[in-house]
């Protein structure tokens, strides 16, 4: 028995310290991992930005004017298959948005509901109005005043010219505008009609809080740009539009849908490209939302003014990416933000934006948004933040001004590596910057398998000035990591530094006076921690 | 210890984006497995002894329930084709697409395909025929060629051959068997001609117009039972939530929430009261960047459309 153990154990013990020093071993190459990973993201960083802001500011902004889309406004118009079918058979555009719009058909007695379906050329608004030669379908109320009784769906083989024209969608025959082709617009005004008030229609009154449930509003004309398609649209006025449906039925939307396996008409069409599109010197209001996005791709968004729409202003959406929403006015979003990015939306710039008097924030970065550049924009006078950035990691906010927001002048909740440089955050009602890690996991209306989040927050403040902020000019909460470097601290509060931050007051100022450096090691987060 | 160290190196590679999560996380229970697998075999089964339609259904399961054994293109395109050999209208149609999306080694057959549509609808698909009108639209295919496909088709089913076995991998074994529907593809063509003819229309796509339209739109009118509960589920769980939110403040109204919105509440409308006091001295402050973005803004903006700063600060001095 003994010779037995004294055979053995040694071998165990070899084999047990083999593992001991295997492991350790492993243990060390993975801490040099993470730490060298973090270190080359801060340099990294530092690129980026860079690279970001000469690409903005070398653009050359003289191609994107109203004169330049007019001139790409196609001149020789041709073609001839134009008609008018069953919508039923339209299964590919969107069923179920066809199926929400039953409702508004049935009301209306119509049975079996028909769509304008326009293929192969190109065509004006007067071409349709000819093509199709019934009154009841598209009538001519007044010299270049068209009223549609009918959808619009435009094929990928087609493109449809609204120039100079005033579009009124009917209200009461369920209509729509739908394109998987080109739509140039300029100098035009395209709105929802009711016929019996003469108007654009009133919205139904709906309770704030079930605003964005589905199936609670009757459905309401709105423009939905598919797959592959392209819109330029300059000069133009877009109201009345849009209603809480299943896709891209808010108003004018750019949107594309997950690729399915199919090998019906649906397959050629989902597997086009993801649609783009410039809107430059445009105007919406009143509708749902003023612009939502989802997949797409370098749509440019130049000099609109958008107001009044009635949940968001902006609203690029899902997996959109290289986006440029520069030099908006945004202002009273009723019900939230004045320019919001959500969910996967990447590498964009929002720069030069003016968003005041929202419901909601001025700017806000959701869900995982990265690589974003919110440069050189005024927030001002939101009920919300003016800069908000929930749940994204590796955004860059720089030389904005952020002033009199009725919370924080920058918010950064739930995100790592967040570059706030150069902002003069001025009077705001709550902090001029706050970090905060908060516990969303009760939250119902987030799907956290679809927009997962990590319980860490960490900023880089470098060369900002914070000026008269009510509460404190910056603070942190539950755990939120800072870094302060070179910023300007005049009047915040009764303390420059609140909450979490209150207790390192003095640590902090050194660190930011430069007396002791700036650690990077205190900017680096800790691993995330899944809900 | 040898567990946790794979774990250790599994959760590494997930989390350094070297290997995609859904490959280690993604399994599918045995009971499914196996439950995929009957299903399957007796669809197998029926499709061997002689059943029309078995290999199209053995092809559609193959297609939109990889959970087994995913079968390859070819092996999808070959059940299509022995169903549509057997005059199934719906292996036709969908075979049709395979040959139009050029998948497998089927590129540049836009005839083939239009014929094989073609022939579903002449036998009765509401489906193709409404596809065939939607193509030269959507695809940019010309009507002459939709004509002329049309013709072949009809030519073809009128010989009681649903598909060209002389380029299709048909089953010489087939048109033996007791099932095989020779005549009655014929008589079906017969019949779709003889309607096209007393139509009076000329041109083949302006008759397919006139078909299926009554079963099409029974299709669109009707939401399936199953998307119904999701609808009807949908909006009971989210006002269950409402009114047990409701009820839990009508009762407790120092509720955490509650008492934490009336604090934010607070909140804001005393910064709202403070802010006001500022006003006129913040917007002097500001104006110089207000005007400059205002000028940014105006660039891109008709001359007819442009935005002044003075409409602009009473719209903001108008906020609450």
């Amino acid at each position: 028995m003994i010779a037995l153990e004294s055979v053995v154990k040694p071998k165990c013990l070899a084999n047990n310290n083999k593992i001991k020093v295997f492991t350790g071993v492993f243990v060390v190459v993975i801490m040099l991992f993470v730490v060298s990973s973090v270190s080359a993201q801060q340099t990294n960083h530092a690129d980026k930005l860079k690279t970001m802001l000469s690409d903005y500011r070398d653009m050359d902004w003289s191609q994107y004017t109203v004169e330049a889309v007019r001139r790409r406004i196609p001149k020789k118009m041709y073609g001839s298959d134009v008609e008018s079918l069953l919508s039923a058979r339209l299964y590919f555009i969107g069923s179920q948005n066809i199926q929400e719009m039953q409702e508004v058909w049935q009301a209306q007695g119509i049975a079996r509901p028909k769509t304008i379906v326009v293929a192969n050329g190109v065509y004006s608004v007067a071409d349709l109005h000819r093509l199709i030669d019934d009154d009841s379908v598209i009538e001519k109320t007044k010299d270049d005043t068209y009223l549609f009784r009918q959808p619009v769906y435009v094929t990928s083989t087609a493109s449809l010219v609204i120039s100079d024209a005033t579009i009124r969608l009917s209200l009461l025959h369920g209509v729509f505008l739908v394109a998987d082709g080109q739509l140039f617009i300029a100098d035009a005004v395209i709105t929802s009609w009711d016929e019996r008030a003469g108007n654009e229609g009133e919205r139904e009154e709906v309770p704030a809080n079930e605003l964005l449930l589905y199936g609670r509003q009757t459905p309401r004309p709105y423009i939905l740009m598919n797959e592959g398609s392209q819109i330029y649209m300059a000069n133009s006025r877009v109201s009345g539009l849009g209603y809480k449906g299943k896709r891209g039925t808010f108003g004018l939307s750019i949107s594309k849908r997950p690729f399915v396996v199919t090998h019906r008409l649906h397959g050629y069409i989902r597997a086009r490209a993801k649609p783009a599109g410039w809107l430059i010197g445009n105007t919406f209001t009143n509708n749902f939302f003023g612009f939502y996005s989802n997949q797409a791709e370098d749509v440019i968004l130049l000099g609109n003014v958008y107001y009044d729409n009635v949940i968001y202003n902006i609203d690029p959406h899902d997996y959109s990416e290289r986006l440029i929403i520069a030099r908006n006015l945004t202002y009273n979003a009723r019900q939230a933000h004045g320019i919001i990015i959500s969910r996967e939306v990447n590498n964009s710039t929002i720069a030069e934006n003016l968003s005041f008097s929202n419901k909601g924030s001025g700017i806000m970065l959701d869900r995982n948004c990265s690589n974003t550049l919110v440069y050189s924009n005024l927030t001002i006078g939101n009920e919300g933040d003016g800069i908000a950035v929930f749940e994204s990691d590796n955004n860059f906010v720089v030389d904005n001004i952020t002033a009199r927001n009725v919370r924080n002048g920058i918010y950064v909740r739930n995100s790592d590596y967040i570059n706030t440089k150069n902002n003069f955050i001025f009077r705001n009602g709550n902090a001029g910057a706050e970090t905060a890690v908060v516990d969303i996991d009760k939250l119902e209306t987030r799907n956290f398998k679809l927009d997962p989040y990590h319980k860490s927050a960490s900023a880089l403040y470098e060369g900002n000035q914070f000026d008269s902020n009510l509460h404190a000019a910056m603070t942190a909460k539950n755990k939120g990591v800072v870094t302060v470097k070179n910023n300007k601290f005049y009047n915040s509060g009764p303390i420059f530094f609140g909450g979490e931050l209150a207790p390192f007051a003095e640590n902090l100022w050194h660190q930011n006076n430069g007396a002791t450096p700036a650690s990077e090691a205190s900017h680096i987060p800790r691993q995330p921690v899944s809900p | 210890m040898r567990y946790n160290f794979l774990m250790l190196v599994l959760s590494m590679l997930v989390y350094s984006g070297m290997l995609p999560a859904g490959q280690v996380l993604k399994q599918y229970t045995v009971k499914e497995r196996q439950l995929e697998q009957v299903k399957f075999s007796v669809i197998e089964e029926l499709a061997e002894e002689g059943v029309n339609s078995a290999y199209g259904v053995l092809a559609k399961m193959g297609e939109s329930r990889p959970l087994i054994n995913p079968p390859s293109q070819d092996q999808l395109i070959h059940w299509y084709t022995l169903s549509a050999q057997s005059g199934n209208s719906s292996a036709l149609l969908w075979l049709g697409h395979y040959f139009l999306h050029g998948e497998g080694n089927n590129t540049g057959r836009e005839h083939d395909a239009l014929v094989l549509l073609a022939s579903a609808s002449i036998l009765g698909n509401v489906d193709a025929a409404n596809d065939l009108i939607l193509i030269p639209k959507v695809l940019g295919v010309s009507y002459a060629r939709l004509e002329e496909a049309f013709h072949d088709a009809l030519q073809r089913l009128s010989n009681g051959q649903p598909i060209d076995c002389s380029w299709a991998r048909c089953s010489p074994g087939l048109s033996q068997q007791p099932g095989f529907v020779s005549d009655k593809v014929s008589a079906k063509a017969k019949i779709f001609h003889e309607n096209w003819r007393q139509s009076g229309v000329v041109k083949v796509y302006q008759y397919l117009k006139l078909l299926g339209v009554e079963e099409l739109l029974a299709q669109s009118n009707s939401t399936s039972p199953k998307e119904k509960i999701r609808i009807k589920n949908a909006g009971k769980l989210k006002k269950n939530a409402r009114l047990a939110r409701e009820k839990r403040l009508a009762e407790n109204p120092d509720w955490e929430m509650g008492a934490y919105l009336d604090r934010l509440k607070n909140r804001k409308s005393s910064a709202q009261d403070a802010l006001r006091h500022y006003e006129g001295q913040d917007f002097a402050q500001l104006e110089k960047d207000i005007r400059h973005t205002i000028n940014l803004i105006n660039f891109h903006r008709d001359p007819d459309a442009q935005i002044s700063y003075e409409e602009i600060l009473q719209l903001m001095k108008k906020a609450p």
